[in-house]
């Protein structure tokens, strides 16, 4: 794996595998690389037909791939836990998750999405619910943490977090005090994304997720937006609770693979 | 532009692309959409299209991708 030190470079790189046929999980854009490669978090490794980038997070690398047609994931030297995510949308993807599983990665999960479109109009007058603030910052990291899984649930960096928090993307509900739920999504022109819901334990059962829900339904009404979600394809308690909101499989999947060193 | 509206239809023959613009905006294309779409341009035109090439603007309407693609062939 070599250091990949400059955008430019990635460009070169990739330009010769965006062709007909290509398998690849890339679909971020270039932008998003650009502070990794300033911190020297992104590596690559370069064959004929295939092209591995892996970007070093927190505690794994998380791999992207461009395999020509015919070509086949190269033998990797892994240093540390390394995840993808593979969009299965044609038999290209369902291909590829064949592939690197018979390279010794492994489908941890699988992915679906919904989508809730043409929301009805709803009001979250006092519900409870709350925009994140600054001082919030460490509290919802903590829940994070203690909600999802720290190799596959893309949990975010302080500094990502904080953007997150300075974009008004995080909702929180508490009692006494205290944090009991949260929500993060994302906001595009045409499409909004839940990115995290959690509610604590002692929380459960109460209603709190269908008012974190509600009120991100109602920053949105009126919008147009089609509003997503991914969850795990066998957590049929989130599955039928994003049906209770409305949201409906669209069709779309996608495989977590791990290798672990 | 013909082709690039042929290779369009192809992809998504459900939108009438001559009369929309803000492709990528407003998601009438997508991510996964773009990168198919950025194979089938690069093999039609014989042309390298890059990563960072791969921003909204480029590729919004009929328009700006055949500006794009005109961009490359001249050499930038």
């Amino acid at each position: 794996m070599e250091n990949l030190s400059y955008i430019g470079q990635l460009n070169k790189l990739t330009a010769s595998f965006l062709r007909r046929g290509v398998m690849t999980n890339c679909f971020v854009a270039a932008s998003e690389f650009e502070k990794h490669i300033e911190n020297g978090s992104v590596f690559y490794h370069a064959k004929d037909d295939a092209l591995i980038i892996l970007l070093r997070l927190q505690n794994h690398d998380r791999l992207y791939y461009y395999i020509k047609e015919g070509g086949s994931p190269p033998h990797l030297k892994l240093t540390r836990p390394t995840v993808m995510e593979i969009v299965r949308r044609d038999e290209y993807q369902a291909r590829a998750s064949l592939l690197w599983q018979s390279v010794g990665f492994k489908l941890i999960v699988r992915r679906i999405r919904m989508e809730c479109i043409n929301p009805a109009q709803t009001s979250a007058a006092d519900n409870g619910v709350y925009i994140a603030s600054r001082e919030q910052e460490e509290e919802i990291m903590r829940m994070l943490q203690s909600g999802f899984d720290s190799l596959t649930g893309c949990i975010p960096t302080m500094d990502e977090l904080a953007a997150s928090v300075a974009r008004k993307e995080f909702l929180c509900i508490e009692e006494n005090g205290e944090m009991l739920g949260l929500l993060q999504y994302n906001n595009d022109k045409a499409t909004s994304e839940i990115l995290h819901l959690v509610v604590k334990a002692e929380g459960r059962g109460r209603g709190l997720s269908d008012r974190l829900v509600n009120y991100y339904k109602s920053q949105l009404t009126g919008l147009n937006k089609r509003l997503r979600v991914w969850t795990n394809e066998d957590n049929m308690r989130a599955r039928a609770f994003y049906e209770k909101n409305g949201y409906r499989c669209d069709g779309l999947s996608s495989d977590v693979l791990l290798a672990v060193k | 532009m013909d082709k690039i509206l042929q290779i369009l239809s192809e992809l998504r023959p459900d939108v009438d692309f001559t009369k929309v613009d803000n492709l990528v905006e407003d998601e009438v294309i997508d991510s996964f959409d773009l990168v198919a779409l950025v194979g089938e341009l690069c093999d039609a035109f014989d042309v390298e299209i890059g990563v960072e090439d791969l921003v909204p603007e480029n590729f919004n309407s009929v328009q700006s991708i055949w500006n794009l693609i005109q961009v490359i062939q001249e050499g930038r």
